[in-house]
């Protein structure tokens, strides 16, 4: 059974000039063990459909005007506020991009991590500070009884990064949602990262919601991949299908425009145009303008989803191989 | 006959003085960004510079522009020694070498139209005519794919695609013999960014520009640069041309740099076998003895923890590598 299953959600911001529509109906469905990756440019909604249900944005200008999030089948829209607390940092945790911003520079890293551990597990500060420790250890930061009585400053982005790692993982969550963990790092600290991210998950068993632009990243970690844009999802399905057999236009063209390592081109194809205005109204697609597939249809209403097998989804209304 | 390069740089050196400690007083340390690179940059050749944040390779390119100036080397534009310029000669020389930065969002005056924007740099070397004028920057926007009604339109009704264009048509506006770029497609979005990159690489080729392209992603270098140079905490530890670099990297820093590089496809990605580096970056102020990579390579031996190796020829003179372990 899903762990998490979102139908339908919408997440629009009321602002002063108009409703934009960040998440406009999308559902996905995540099962325990399993890494789902959400790719998308920016704009897309992938950040805001994860932020949305755990009530990390201010609302207003935030609504939900519809939609169901069902964790072990119960609606956290639907939630006590208190209720939702019990879960969000416990049995849901998450990771941010920019681990400097996400980290408190005025508290240390130990009190930080154990915070979660007293409010969600009911620790006292001693037995809290030895499991915190013990997480600083396995997210590999040399000397951890140390670091535990610095602040955030003093460590590098990498270093950050597997404090914040350590401070989601410390209550053993079934959920982990990583947003754009490893943007701000370089490579070759994105890569220890990604591997001590495989490690644990394989140790704890816990669910990964991964968000990034990067499909690169999703290549080598997820098992299963939503692609969105302005605010839909597009195309979803077990990785390899999506990157051997897409059926939808946009993903395709996302493939074929990212410069390969492994590859020697001579010019990109591109997409052309850029992302559409989200506050805008679209009744049809909203990649309509830089589709090259597209037809009048299109234009005037969003297609219906077509299931290409069981796993497989896609929500356009031209079938490319046909 | 061999062909003279455009731009010859010997032993540059970027340092900047860190405020030193109440204990050592009177001692002065120095952040050492960049520290002894010399190459040549030949007429329409494109260099790529990669290396990790806090590498220098940024510094690099603001000491080449004289943005920053260098605390000691040497630069040579044209034959003519950029450094030693002073005042009207210095402001002379300027046009010849211009530079597009990372985030059009920063590097535009938000109080400045586009034609303004474009205007600027014209009059400031003494180039501003009114028909003529008028006509370039019209001629240089279509280049850059932007319509002539962005004229009198400010930076923020543009994408950031779009902005980087303008910021494109702003160094080209001089008609440079080079061009630095600094990570100019790193903000874009994916799609927005491989239309950004084929526009550079076919400016490039159509006005037969020298490009040094800076980035820290090596599959967009990859796509634009003819010869690629690597850069770890100020130095260059291997360059080679392309296909060499991406083929059999010899730099044991280089090889775990590209084995790190995530590819688009779950089946490659999945079976790829890493070369893991340990740790991260030291710190410039107080780089390692010997050779600067020894804390993290998976290849040291004794000798490299007191000697640094240099730069040196590997198979042909346009193939250098700075390792002991490197056999010629």
């Amino acid at each position: 059974m899903a762990i998490l299953e979102i139908k339908n959600l919408k997440a629009h911001f009321h602002t002063r000039r108009g409703i934009i529509k960040a998440v406009n109906g999308i559902s996905y469905s995540l099962n325990p063990g399993e890494t789902l990756g959400i790719v998308g440019e920016s704009g897309s909604g992938k950040s805001v459909s994860q932020l949305s249900y755990l009530r990390l944005l201010p609302s207003p200008p935030l609504k939900i005007p519809d939609g169901e999030v069902l964790y072990r089948g119960e609606n956290i829209l639907g939630m006590s506020d208190e209720r939702l607390r019990s879960i969000r940092g416990d049995k849901i945790s998450m990771i941010f991009q920019e681990p400097m911003t996400s980290l408190n520079p005025y508290l240390t890293i130990g009190s930080q991590l154990t915070e979660p551990l007293m409010i969600h597990k009911g620790f006292s500060k001693p037995q809290a500070l030895k499991e915190a420790c013990k997480a600083l250890e396995r997210v590999g930061i040399p000397g951890a009884s140390k670091a535990m009585k610095v602040y955030p400053h003093e460590f590098s982005g990498g270093m950050r990064q597997r404090v914040m790692i350590a401070m989601a993982l410390t209550t053993k969550p079934e959920i982990l949602i990583a947003d754009e963990p490893t943007t701000a790092l370089d490579v070759t600290v994105q890569a220890q990262i990604l591997e001590l991210l495989k490690e644990i998950q394989k140790e704890n068993q816990m669910a990964i919601i991964l968000i990034t632009h990067d499909l690169g990243v999703i290549a080598g970690l997820a098992d299963k991949v939503v692609v969105m844009y302005a605010g839909r999802v597009f195309e979803k399905g077990p990785v390899e299908t999506l990157f051997e057999k897409s059926e939808h236009p946009y993903t395709r063209a996302l493939l074929r425009s990212t410069p390969r390592l492994d590859r020697l081109e001579e010019k990109i194809p591109v997409i052309g145009g850029s992302i559409p205005d989200l506050s805008q109204t679209h009744l049809g697609c909203p990649f309509y303008e830089r589709c090259e597939f597209r037809k009048e249809i299109c234009k005037a209403e969003f297609p219906k989803v077509r299931k290409i097998d069981p796993t497989h989804e896609s929500f356009c209304h031209v079938e490319i191989f046909k | 006959m061999t062909p003279t390069p455009l731009l010859k740089v010997e032993g540059l050196k970027v340092y900047y003085p860190v405020r030193s400690s109440f204990l050592n007083l009177g001692q002065k340390s120095f952040l050492k960004a960049v520290d002894g690179i010399s190459f040549e940059l030949m007429p329409g050749e494109v260099l790529g510079l990669v290396g990790e944040s806090g590498c220098g390779k940024s510094s690099l390119g603001k000491a080449l522009l004289r943005l920053q100036d260098p605390t000691h080397g040497k630069v040579e534009i044209n034959g003519q020694d950029f450094l030693s310029l002073k005042g009207e000669p210095l402001r002379k020389a300027r046009p010849q070498i211009q530079m597009i930065f990372q985030d059009p969002y920063a590097s535009l005056d938000p109080r400045m139209t586009v034609e303004a924007t474009l205007r600027e740099p014209l009059e400031a070397h003494g180039r501003w005519d009114k028909n003529l004028g008028t006509k370039s920057i019209q001629s240089i926007l279509e280049t850059v794919g932007i319509s002539r009604q962005a004229l009198s339109k400010y930076p923020h009704e543009f994408s950031g695609g779009q902005r980087q264009r303008i910021a494109i048509a702003r160094a080209l506006i001089l008609k440079p013999k080079i061009i630095v770029a600094d990570e100019p497609v790193s903000s874009l979005d994916v799609s927005v960014q491989a239309q950004v990159l084929n526009l550079l690489k076919e400016i490039q080729k159509e006005m037969n520009l020298s490009m040094i392209f800076i980035s820290h992603n090596l599959a967009v270098v990859k796509y634009i640069a003819d010869r690629i140079a690597v850069m770890y905490l100020g130095k260059v530890v291997e360059v080679a041309p392309k296909k060499d670099l991406y083929s059999c990297p010899q730099h044991p820093y280089t090889q775990a740099l590209i084995s790190a590089v995530p590819i688009p496809d779950p089946k490659i990605e999945k079976a790829r076998k890493r070369i893991e580096l340990k740790g991260e970056l030291p710190s410039p102020i107080n780089p390692p003895q010997g050779c600067a990579f020894h804390t993290r390579c998976p290849i040291a031996q004794q000798s490299c923890r007191l000697h640094s190796p240099q730069l040196e020829d590997y198979q042909s003179t346009s193939w250098k590598v700075s390792c002991f372990e490197v056999k010629p």
